[in-house]
């Protein structure tokens, strides 16, 4: 996982191949200190994802909430229109998220 | 399988614990021991552990978080904390299951168990009868009957069986204090005027009288430490002396540089006397207790054998066989290839050192030796090894408890006897499967007759793994039993779902959830998925139907009234299948890199049906064919079989 902090006052989360539990300490911890910079876009990258799990989604509720908190607005970027993509969609994430797929 | 030997090391640290009713806690201490006990106890379903909040919730959830946020007593020293009501604590013979918790946790010995056991009793009853009943009065008058106290016991049954008064709560605590066990049990009444009634009752144990005050208080006054009231008389405290015992888990804990030397086994091997004899004399000067010496190789891989020294400081060339080859033996052996090996040598040529480590030994100490070298080497390794020792040790213990934790969930199934009703009086077939992966996960799948013409079957899946969402699967085991009036409306029943996961869970976690129940009169089934998998429905003949809605937020998100939730109606014929799954079927490898896509599985099941084989045990015999072992999540299958015809 790596985070990328761009002028534009927007951050971005490359994550991994395997976005689950195993990634759960790591991405929570990266969250809360993206946060305290208090940046105004957060965006999550999807490019290199091949696997994730229920606890991905509920990773992505927390960064939600936590951006939330200090206004910031969060997307979802270059999801695989695939495996990904129906995750999301079966859990209407689609409703709460910001998605754009991969070109 | 008795489930109060399920218990959790209260070492983990708390940054490391999983969130859970994090927000119920504040203000209250020591809050990830704490348990609720609500209606509807079943006796075994009361486990304890202290490292989680267990929870028997009731229909009052929310009343009993309001609850707990307005509560302030933290005590650094809490074991548990129980939050019951009066109806559940009426049945639920707690004060056995504490002290038994107790004991097994060794924080109470068998000489005061009895005492403590019989004080909460009577202070639980005194929290029902006389606090939150308020039957002080009504008692004296019951008493003066000759069945009086039959009859008072009768009363009180009665009354518990209406809801305000069976959901009155008792709040028992259990802290530890100066080695004291220190309890207290509050309770909602009135309270009482408990100054005077303790003067008599001080009064009276002064004289030896045998007359009560009603409330039993003489013989806590005399059989317990620091009897008292407070609160208004609402709160009754008491304590008996603790089992002295070390605060932290034995399983992980500092170790003194003293106990070290006290306690470790060494073992000293070398042809030389004058060399032994030196060492020797600066391990005791030090403060070393247990020396063993040997001559040679032979000897000392007998010496290890029998005495399981706790490092061997071992000389390379000896008579007989050298210090190599001993060390290789040493390897070898079951019983003593963990012992740390040092090699005490004038070799100095790197060759020689690679070999020694190629063997198995930890460490050189150069000769001559220095005295300050040698004993700070031999007491780093016996450092390590006793740290790797407890981590082995620890390790076996975290996987026993999750060994039960694991058979608990799995006591949550429905047993033979529910399944063959749905048999004999729904003409439905039923089968379930759980495939454990390697540690607890949290999946949940149930079926249960709701009345006559109707059976409900549920699959849910919280976020996550581990501890956190196993125990969230017992407790919304826990509450589907509270709503079972709402069985028969999938809307209400995942609503008052929805709003009791929404309240209580961290906010990343949730749970997706398929909710459905069949009408085994008509076939129309009615369901609600919450974002699990999609269902698949196939005929009698095994022909894949029209897919089930499977989209839907997950529960525990957002409010039920935000959540449009949608009820959804198919009609089965004779015959037909419904195979709910969880993720853990589309998201398992096989042989490397496949994952089973839908088309894959409705084909495998198609032909499994067209064979007239058992669909359940078709696809896990499939799976387990070629699925990647450990799996990385649990898989959950169930499939239901409607056949009023036959």
């Amino acid at each position: 996982m790596n985070v990328i902090e761009n002028g534009d006052n927007t951050t971005s989360v490359i994550l991994d191949e395997s976005f689950d539990f195993e990634s759960h300490k790591a991405f929570r911890d990266m969250i809360k200190s993206i946060i305290t910079k208090r940046p105004e876009h957060l965006v999550i990258d999807f490019g290199k994802v091949e696997y994730i799990d229920s606890s991905a989604l509920g990773m992505l509720m927390l960064a939600r909430q936590e951006a939330s908190t200090i206004d910031c607005k969060m997307k979802l970027i270059n999801v695989e229109d695939g495996h990904t993509l129906n995750v999301l969609k079966l859990v209407k994430f689609d409703t709460l998220f910001d998605i754009e797929t991969k070109a | 399988m008795d489930l109060n030997h399920l218990h959790f090391d209260r070492s983990v640290p708390r940054a490391e614990r999983k969130p859970f009713y994090t927000h119920m806690t504040e203000g209250f201490g020591a809050p990830e021991k704490s348990i609720l006990v609500t209606k509807e106890l079943q006796k075994n379903q009361l486990f304890f552990t202290p490292l989680y909040h267990i929870y028997l919730i009731g229909d009052d959830l929310n009343g009993l978080i309001d609850h707990l946020k307005k509560v302030q007593e933290p005590e650094d020293g809490t074991i548990l904390t129980i939050i019951a009501t009066s109806g559940s604590l009426h049945k639920a013979g707690l004060p056995e299951h504490i002290e038994l918790y107790l004991k097994q946790q060794e924080y109470l010995d068998h000489a005061h168990a009895h005492t403590f056991k019989l004080a909460l009793q009577e202070s639980v009853m005194n929290a029902i009868e006389h606090g939150n009943l308020g039957l002080s009065e009504k008692k004296k008058e019951f008493s003066q009957k000759s069945d009086g106290l039959i009859q008072f016991h009768k009363h009180v049954e009665s009354l518990l069986q209406e809801e305000e008064h069976a959901n009155t709560r008792v709040i028992v605590r259990v802290h530890m204090q100066d080695g004291l066990l220190s309890t207290s049990i509050e309770d909602f009444g009135e309270g009482f005027d408990y100054r005077s009634v303790m003067k008599d009752s001080k009064k009276q144990a002064k004289d030896d009288s045998t007359a009560g005050s009603g409330r039993g208080i003489d013989i806590m006054l005399r059989s317990t430490i620091h009897f008292g009231f407070d609160q208004g008389g609402r709160r009754v405290k008491f304590a008996v002396p603790a089992l002295n015992r070390p605060e932290i888990s034995k399983h992980l804990r500092p170790i003194s540089m003293e106990e070290i030397k006290n306690t470790s086994k060494i073992l000293l091997v070398d042809d030389q006397e004058i060399n032994v004899t030196q060492m020797k004399e600066f391990l005791i000067r030090d403060g070393y207790k247990h020396i063993f010496t040997a001559e040679n190789g032979i000897e000392a891989v007998k010496v290890a054998v029998n005495h399981q020294p706790d490092i061997i400081l071992m000389d390379i060339i000896m008579p007989e066989m050298d210090g190599f080859e001993a060390c290789k033996r040493l390897k070898i052996a079951e019983a003593t290839a963990d012992i740390p090996v040092l090699f005490l040598s004038g070799l100095t040529d790197s060759g020689n050192r690679a070999q020694g480590y190629t063997l198995g030994a930890v460490d050189y100490i150069n000769k001559p030796i220095d005295r300050d070298e040698f004993l700070a080497r031999t007491l780093v390794h016996l450092q390590n090894g006793l740290q790797r020792r407890m981590m082995r040790s620890y390790s076996e213990y975290i996987r026993n408890e999750l060994q039960k934790a694991r058979l608990f969930q799995k006591s949550l199934l429905p047993d033979d006897q529910q399944i063959k009703r749905m048999i004999d009086t729904h003409k439905t077939y039923i089968e379930m499967a759980m495939i454990s992966c390697d540690e607890l996960a949290g999946d949940y799948i149930s079926a249960y007759e709701v009345d006559e013409e109707h059976i409900a079957v549920i699959m849910a899946d919280f976020t996550g793994h581990g501890l956190s969402a196993a125990l969230h699967t017992i407790w919304l085991d826990a509450i589907l039993k509270e709503l079972q009036s709402a069985a028969n409306d999938p809307v209400k029943l995942m609503s008052d779902l929805n709003d009791n996961l929404f309240n209580v869970l961290a906010v990343e976690q949730f749970a997706t959830c398929f909710y459905g129940v069949l009408n085994t009169q008509t076939g129309d089934f009615k369901y609600i998925s919450a974002g699990a998998p999609e269902v698949l429905h196939f005929d009698s003949k095994g022909a894949l139907q029209k897919p089930l809605k499977a989209a839907g937020l997950p529960l525990g998100i957002i409010p039920s009234k935000d959540l449009g939730l949608e009820l959804e109606t198919i009609t089965l014929h004779c015959c037909d299948s419904l195979m709910l799954y969880s993720d853990a079927l589309v998201e398992t490898t096989h042989r490397g890199k496949n994952m089973w896509d839908k088309p894959y599985i409705t084909g495998l099941a198609e032909r499994i049906l067209s064979e007239e084989q058992p669909l359940l045990h078709g696809i896990r015999k499939a799976f387990y064919r070629s699925a990647d072992l450990p799996l990385r999540d649990d898989l959950s299958l169930m499939t239901i079989e409607w056949q009023p015809e036959k």
